[in-house]
């Protein structure tokens, strides 16, 4: 057929978000379209792609102008086979990313209720047979398309979706901004936002409040820095708001012992959150006399007197 | 205590039990009553415990089991005893509420035919002293003018030698107890904290006076008392706010007579961060400057643990208390704040075991 008689736009029954072509268009190029996509009559007389939308486009990006391609009008003559057949021939071949499975949701609950969903069609979709779930995986419909586009390429968690869903529309677009200029890490997007919303409860403040403060703008902001560091820097500045006291007692153990010149192969570590109560000395030596020239070198440092019990270091500064 | 209970299940398994039919016999016509005849679970919104359903069922498992603490802070060797799980009212910090696939008012009815097996392994170890508790996974007697609990377990208590029994509630419902004629190794606790959580955070729960005048009932009836500031919560004025409530412990409670009287800052498991924000979004128990405890739950920063013990310890030793000790704490933290440690867990256990023996007839 023509490829201008296929309907533009993916139609009722294709499944596919947030791809790209070049792979699909190399391979098209050198071996042509090896498994033909499936269409259908639609009632306006053009034809609706059942499966293989990608590689149609890819035909249309390469500049050809017909396609081979298998008319199951007749043997699937309702919507809810096509639907299937598309459904099962991507579903055994590839992976669908989490808006594809957001959008196949959607497409099934015009034909099947939500139990019979539940049941038989999310456990292919290797997501937990739970009317919770399916609730929020359609809510990723009606998000933004630039968060659907990083929802699709995994930029965003669900995680952090999931977290975002429990502040206001207002603050959303605001917290979602800024992980994106941030371009925040999985656990990085955890860790913003719980800081964000502590902050905001723990001072009465808006999230728009907190997000939109001198310092934190100014970081930011900063020319100096790429984007890492900014995220790095950001957080921090946010772990000091929301952690003051642990954060000085953090910072007051680590220059008590940065400033020991310990010997070489020696190191000391604490708890990070100063909850265990003792420091641990770890030594690496190659030899017996290697390991008595470290311990010697430390029995005879003197500012190892200077080590404080943790959180005294803390309570003398203040 | 107005309960909401508005449907009672009985579990086929159950069906057996005479203490099952007695409980039911107590709602009468006024809940709507259920067979099942297999146990299900009901699929519930996000975060929805179902505290309007009584699930009476036999427990499976062992009904005494030792109190699940960890090798890194110091544990006082309590045993639960397990009669029920979840409570009608509604904490914002309760841990049970991370039990989302067991929702209901549990109560297990074969409790009184376990009791003869557990009478058995109490005297298996007759030179230990066993300290048993019912308040872990439900409040020992909120549920107790339906279940009465009170009518099966002092008698038990009083047949064992080296056993006490510790009914610690929120609640004011001691009518059971004030008609039970037992009392030796009985003790009745009250979980208390500054009149501000008690109002904002423990949804349904009576006020710390009434709680207190009910202890005042029971002291005066004989029983002995023990007290549990336990969580400690770190808020506005909490010094203020704590010094209210152990104003109110002067004036209704003769220290004598308590036995002891615990004191443990607020934790919890991470997972419980977003159910407490989910479920009491006004909630500000999470305030505070948390950090993962060597156990893996989340506690504050030492130097507040020792502010609020070190506080909570002087005031009550002003007032006369004696057995004050720390739920779950290290050793450094009880040295600094209490100005003494157990040591270990042994130590703990054999502190507590003293005060028992102290105020009980336990050889």
């Amino acid at each position: 057929m023509e490829l201008d008689e296929v309907a533009q736009g993916p139609g009722p029954y294709t499944m596919s978000y947030g791809f790209t072509l070049e792979v699909l268009c190399e391979s098209v190029a050198k071996a042509g379209v090896l498994n033909p996509p499936l269409v259908s009559r639609n009632e306006k007389g053009g034809w609706d792609v059942v499966s293989g939308y990608r590689r149609i486009l890819a035909l249309k990006a390469l500049a050809q102008s017909r396609v081979f391609c298998r008319d199951v009008s007749s043997a699937m003559p309702s919507a809810a086979e096509r639907l299937l057949a598309g459904f099962y021939e991507n579903v055994a071949t590839r992976k669908f990313n989490d808006i594809e499975k957001a959008m196949i949701l959607e497409r099934l609950q015009k034909f099947f209720s939500n139990e019979e969903i539940c049941a038989s069609f999310m456990p292919l979709l290797s997501l937990p047979c739970h009317e919770g779930t399916l609730k929020f995986y359609l809510r990723l419909l009606n998000l933004e398309e630039n968060i659907r586009q990083a929802v699709a390429k995994e930029t965003i968690s669900l995680r952090t979706l999931k977290a975002l869903f429990e502040f206001d529309h207002a603050s959303q677009r605001l917290l979602l901004q800024d992980i994106l200029r941030l371009r925040l890490n999985l656990n990085q997007q955890t860790k913003f936002l719980d800081f964000v919303r502590d902050i905001a409860l723990r001072e009465h403040r808006s999230i728009r409040e907190v997000l939109s403060e001198r310092r934190f703008v100014e970081v930011m902001e900063n020319p100096l820095t790429n984007d890492p560091q900014k995220a790095n820097a950001a957080l921090e500045l946010l772990r000091l708001r929301r952690y003051p006291r642990l954060s000085q007692a953090q910072r007051a153990v680590q220059s008590k012992i940065s400033a020991i010149a310990l010997p070489p192969g020696v190191t000391l570590y604490h708890d990070p959150f100063l909850e265990a109560p003792k420091y641990r000395l770890e030594i690496c030596f190659s030899n017996g006399e290697d390991l008595i020239q470290s311990i010697k070198k430390l029995h005879s440092l003197d500012e190892l007197k200077t080590i404080p019990d943790l959180w005294q270091a803390h309570e003398s500064q203040n | 205590m107005n309960l909401k209970i508005k449907t009672a299940i009985l579990e086929r398994d159950a069906k057996a039990y005479p203490m099952a039919q007695r409980v039911l016999y107590r709602f009468q016509d006024s809940i709507n009553i259920k067979e099942e005849d297999e146990p299900r679970l009901t699929a519930l919104e996000e975060f929805q415990l179902d505290k309007e359903t009584m699930r009476l069922l036999a427990f499976p498992g062992e009904l005494l089991k030792p109190c699940p603490g960890t090798r890194e802070y110091l544990c006082c060797g309590y045993q639960i005893l397990h009669i029920g799980t979840n409570c009608p009212m509604d904490c914002s910090y309760c841990i049970l509420q991370a039990y989302f696939n067991q929702p209901s008012l549990r109560v297990f009815v074969n409790l009184e035919h376990q009791l003869e097996a557990i009478g058995r392994r109490l005297q298996t170890s007759e030179t230990k002293v066993f300290r048993i508790g019912t308040g872990e996974f439900t409040d020992s007697l909120a549920l107790d003018p339906i279940v009465k609990w009170t009518e099966i377990l002092p008698s038990f208590i009083a047949r064992q030698r080296n056993a006490l029994l510790e009914f610690k509630t929120k609640t004011t419902c001691v009518e059971g107890l004030l008609s039970s004629p037992f009392r030796d190794r009985i003790v009745v606790s009250w979980s208390l904290n500054s009149p501000a959580i008690a109002s904002q955070e423990e949804h349904g729960a009576p006020s710390i006076r009434r709680r207190l005048e009910a202890a005042r009932a029971c002291q005066r009836a004989g029983y002995v008392l023990g007290f549990h500031f336990d969580p400690l919560i770190e808020h506005p004025s909490w010094k203020e706010g704590y010094a209210r409530t152990l104003d109110l412990l002067d004036r209704f409670i003769d220290p004598r007579g308590v036995i002891w009287i615990s004191l443990g800052c607020l934790r919890y498991m991470p997972f419980l961060k977003k159910v407490i924000r989910t479920r009491f979004p006004g909630s500000r128990i999470l305030d505070g400057e948390f950090v993962p405890g060597l156990d893996g739950k989340m506690r504050y920063i030492k130097p507040v643990r020792k502010e609020m013990y070190a506080f909570m310890k002087a005031k009550l030793e002003q007032w006369g208390a004696g057995g004050i000790y720390l739920c779950m704490e290290s050793s450094d933290v009880w040295q600094e704040s209490l100005g003494w440690s157990p040591g270990s867990s042994a130590g703990l256990s054999e502190y507590l075991d003293e005060r028992a023996r102290r105020l009980f007839r336990i050889p």
